[in-house]
């Protein structure tokens, strides 16, 4: 069941009906069994994987809890500075154990469904220049949602690890979060605590959790039916072919593209923000108009914003604290290398974090140097930081106004699109014959043929431009005011007039049903 | 102050539900794509309730064989044809169910010849629903045709909403897109080819009294129709009309359906069998392989009137005032059929269809500027000839004269104008004149 089908918004009323008319003693129950049928309906195979992970990193956070418990009893009863720091250290190390065991079930499932193949084919390449015999590929169901919910399956134990908050016993409240339909295909990457506050003791139904809900949802599928699919059949089109096309027609694809998986993932995350926000539930924030930013770094700060925080939780800040590192960053300062010590420092967690961050979006060569572009944009920009003001200065470059701020957006932009060659191709042998094929076969003037319209016609092409400026107005609006509760401020006939029209701008011109064909969110196959 | 804000905040729910249903149903209507083929159906819920005498289920062999406005004209009778583009007969139960919310009086006449037995294509299902309005028998209906077809469980909806699947029209949109209007026609078929084509379907046409298997699903469906049709105490016709096919798969399969019909004791009407019962002739009298032509509705119009008067108490309503929409509506029609039909054609008393017509070839025409004459081959047990003549493009026929000979002489002409002739050969009986076939298209002739 996609989130942009009319038998999701089905579910999500029937569900959302139970939910509000059983009473808040019964919402657990009633989202339990709305995720689990939400779940076995993409397919009962699929289930044992995110129970496994559910009960093994349910189960040690419980376990831990308890270490933490057991220790917290003796240091009260400990009166020793010595002796508690011991104790200290042995129940820690204690946890440690058990929680290598949830990462290692929780990531190794992970591992083994997305990268067994991709592992197993290059070691056959690489067997196959030693004579070695090929090993047999295996082809692994790839479990719903499992790059989503092992990520915030892994949060909550090393929270819990790390004491951010107390092991939750109620394992129906854990199972919730986990598996919450709303969330557990494509993110946003909750944390568990967060969760917890606003559901724990109940939600009672609120007329404004409705109304701004449905709002966000209806602004979702607007973005991903009106949007997304229409011009995607433009990228499609191009890039199925492309070898048949001139190297503008790719440049153009791939600046369509770049807007295209905004309005999907965004589209994607607004529908179930809003569904979920109809529960008294509010996902973290996934977008923050991220084409408005000015830098790389600024960019990934506002784009898929719950991954890249994870990342700087659960990677980033412990790769910086490692003692590995601070073992070299020693080794550098003993030296007097105080620029070194501190590029590296900067350098070392972006490079895991963008090595792990290409990983976690597919098995495949391409996605690892789309992570490695990123990671050298980010140093790059690190490096710089303080090099372009002074540049700037000497070339009088008056970077205070409008026109300069406009060009670091496009900027980054277009550094964006020259990303998402290596993300969109097929391969990375693709990437790289298509950033040929832009480089060498290049005629500008093939832009002013008429009769390329790339599978949509004049009309459609007028209703992707219309919608898009559309999309561009309101996150502007968005960007300066509050524009749900502004449009709760105005008069009833205007505020209906626009959702009516919103509404059946989306039936009239949604690309779903027969006469198109229905394409899935680009992040659901991660 | 509280309860206050819960009526406030549930009317305004009622409220946009109320608007969001209005403006849906107006933009699905206009999405929905509706020609010519939708009237019959579209047409049925311009009646008034509880005033048919009969409702003709079944598919485009029913509204080009039943002509509704013939049958008022000459009997006095309202018989609507409720018919769809292939109308699956294994429907039937459900459409009858749909038909009866607003004629629960009627008679009904359902024609098998479009089985549906094996499968209901999604076109089939969509020529069906489209433009019949929302009721419980609705849903029913839709629910039955996406089960029976085997539909993917995604595809359901676009039956129970259209705008999915027509939506994507948004581009084709034009004026007339905003007016869904039939023509006014009681499901009288006014299609050109109808009008105008006459196709020999005689080699195609087999006849044969074995009885053939249907689906396990079909049998299923007419059984439970049945069963509704004799728990309901419903007076109905099973119908199978003359058609060309390739083989006799099909008739063994309406032959099947008849036997089973019988045994619940319901009327059966085999035309396939007894083509010779209709007076259709096989040569002219339809416009292709599936589909009689306006000449064969005709006559096909006339049997089943009579057969309908002779087995259910039918009232000739001809010239009650709450009926003159029907008269209005004959009228109009008969200026879109009378240039291709004869008064006489529709003279039902006194036919006698085992008079030939002068063929093509034995017709000689010569014209000298000033008159056009005719000679033609004697009919056998003809006594006379009438004349009939037409000019223009879409002249309509009209009664020249007579001949007791086998000549005539037309004096009524222009020089250099184009006139097309037919001659009807008749007998005279007990007073009265009984007319024979004759040549649709005519003969040419310049003068």
């Amino acid at each position: 069941m996609s989130y942009q089908t009319l038998e999701f918004i089905l579910f999500s009323a029937i569900v959302l009906f139970f939910y509000y008319i059983l009473g808040r003693r019964l919402q657990l129950v009633v989202l339990a069994i709305a995720n689990m049928v939400f779940y076995i309906m993409a397919g009962p195979k699929y289930l044992p994987y995110l129970l496994a992970t559910m009960l093994v990193t349910y189960l040690v956070g419980l376990f831990i809890g308890m270490i933490y418990n057991k220790c917290d009893k003796q240091l009260a009863e400990c009166k020793d500075n010595s002796e508690k720091k011991a104790l200290r250290a042995k129940a820690k190390s204690k946890a440690k154990k058990v929680l290598i065991i949830a990462l290692l079930v929780a990531i190794g499932l992970l591992a083994v469904c997305k990268y067994t193949g991709f592992v197993t084919k290059n070691l056959n390449l690489l067997f196959a220049k030693f004579g070695i015999p090929q090993i047999e590929v295996f082809k692994m169901v790839l479990p719903l949602g499992i790059s989503f919910y092992t990520f915030m399956a892994v949060s909550y134990v090393l929270d819990v690890y790390w004491k951010r908050y107390k092991a939750e016993k109620n394992f129906l409240l854990y199972a919730v979060y986990l598996s919450y339909f709303p969330h557990v295909v494509q993110g946003p990457i909750d944390r568990f605590n967060e969760f917890k506050e606003q559901i724990a003791g109940g939600v009672k139904i609120s007329y404004e959790n409705i109304t701004y809900g449905a709002q966000l949802a209806i602004w979702g599928f607007f973005k991903k039916l009106v949007i997304a699919d229409r011009i995607g059949i433009l990228v499609s089109t191009i890039l199925d072919n492309w070898e048949t096309y001139d190297g503008v027609y790719i440049i153009v694809a791939f600046l369509v593209y770049s807007i295209q998986i905004y309005a999907d993932f965004s589209g994607c995350i607004d529908i179930v923000s809003g569904i979920s926000e109809m529960f008294g539930i509010k996902l973290r924030k996934n977008f923050n108009h991220p084409y408005f930013s000015r830098t790389m770094a600024e960019f990934w700060r506002r784009w898929h914003m719950s991954l890249q925080e994870w990342f700087k939780d659960y990677v980033y800040y412990p790769v910086s604290a490692s003692n590995f590192t601070k073992k070299i960053k020693k080794f550098f300062k003993n030296r007097g290398l105080k620029r070194i010590e501190d590029i590296f420092s900067s350098c070392l967690p972006i490079i895991v974090v963008w090595l792990i961050t290409g990983i976690w979006h597919g098995a495949a060569w391409m996605y690892v140097a789309w992570g490695m572009f990123h990671a050298s944009l980010l140093i790059g920009g690190k490096l710089f930081e303080n090099v372009l003001p002074k540049v700037s200065k000497v070339l009088h470059i008056d970077t205070e106004n409008f026109g300069w701020y406009f060009w670091q957006m496009v900027r980054t932009y277009l550094l964006c699109c020259v990303g998402r060659v290596f993300f969109r191709a097929a391969s990375l042998t693709n990437a790289i014959a298509l950033f040929k094929k832009m480089i060498t076969d290049t005629t500008f003037a093939s832009l002013f043929n008429p009769d390329m319209t790339f599978g949509l016609d004049l009309k459609d092409i007028n209703v992707a431009l219309v919608s898009v400026l559309i999309l561009l107005v309101v996150d502007i609006l968005q960007e300066k005011m509050r524009l749900r509760e502004t449009l709760a401020k105005q008069n009833l006939i205007f505020r209906w007039m626009l959702i009516f029209g919103a509404l059946f701008f989306i039936i009239i011109f949604g690309n779903y049903g027969p006469g198109y064909d229905a394409s899935n969110f680009i992040y659901e196959q991660f | 102050m509280k309860i206050k804000g819960y009526i406030i905040k549930f009317i305004k729910i009622v409220a946009f539900a109320g608007i969001f249903v209005w403006i849906y149903s107006n933009v699905s209507s206009v999405m929905t794509p509706f020609s010519r083929f939708n009237y019959f159906l579209a047409g049925f819920y311009e009646e008034e309730e509880k005033t048919l005498d009969a409702v003709y289920i079944g598919s485009s062999n029913c509204h080009t064989y039943w002509n509704s406005l013939f049958a008022w004209e000459q009997y006095g009778i309202n018989v609507y044809p409720y018919t769809a583009n292939s109308l699956p007969f294994s429907s039937a139960e459900y459409v009858i169910k749909e038909v009866r919310n607003r004629q629960p009086n009627a008679v009904f006449v359902v024609n098998i010849n479009t089985l549906g037995d094996e499968e209901i294509t999604m076109s089939q299902s969509h020529n069906l629903l489209d433009h019949m309005p929302l009721t419980f028998e609705k849903l029913a209906l839709t629910k039955f045709l996406c089960e029976f077809g085997e539909y993917p469980r995604d595809d359901h909806w676009e039956y129970y909403f259209p705008i999915i699947q027509y939506h994507s029209r948004w581009g084709d949109i034009t004026e007339s897109d905003f007016y869904n209007v039939t023509d006014g026609y009681k499901g009288a078929c006014n299609f050109d080819i109808y009008k105008k084509k006459s196709t020999n379907i005689f080699n195609g046409f087999k006849q044969t009294e074995e009885v053939g298997v249907l689906s396990e699903k079909m049998e299923k469906a007419l059984k439970s129709l049945l069963e509704y049709c004799k728990s309901e105490d419903i007076e109905i016709v099973f119908v199978t009309v003359p058609q060309s096919r390739p083989d006799l798969e099909d008739v063994k399969k309406y032959n099947r359906v008849n036997e089973m019909v019988s045994e619940y004791g319901f009327r059966v009407l085999d035309l396939i069998g007894n083509i010779e019962d209709t007076e259709m002739d096989l040569k002219v009298d339809f416009y292709n392989s599936k589909h009689a032509n306006i000449h064969g509705s005709i006559k096909y119009t006339q049997f089943l009137s009579e057969y309908l008067i002779e087995n259910f108490k039918f009232e000739d309503k001809r010239g009650k005032a709450e009926y003159s929409d029907w008269d209005k509506a004959y009228n109009e029609y008969y200026k879109e059929f009378s240039p291709y039909v004869l008064d006489i054609e529709l003279d039902s008393k006194y036919r006698d269809y085992s008079l030939e017509a002068p063929s093509e070839k034995d017709i000689l025409t010569t014209a000298n500027g000033t008159s056009v004459r005719l000679e033609w081959k004697s009919i056998e047990g003809a006594t006379g000839y009438v004349i009939y003549k037409k000019s223009g493009k879409n002249g309509a026929w009209k009664k020249t004269g007579y001949s007791n000979q086998l000549i005539y002489e037309d004096k009524d002409v222009k020089e250099g104008k184009k006139y097309t002739y037919t001659i009807v050969p008749f007998y005279e009986k007990d007073g009265e004149n009984y007319y024979g076939k004759h040549l649709y298209k005519g003969v040419n002739v310049t003068n």
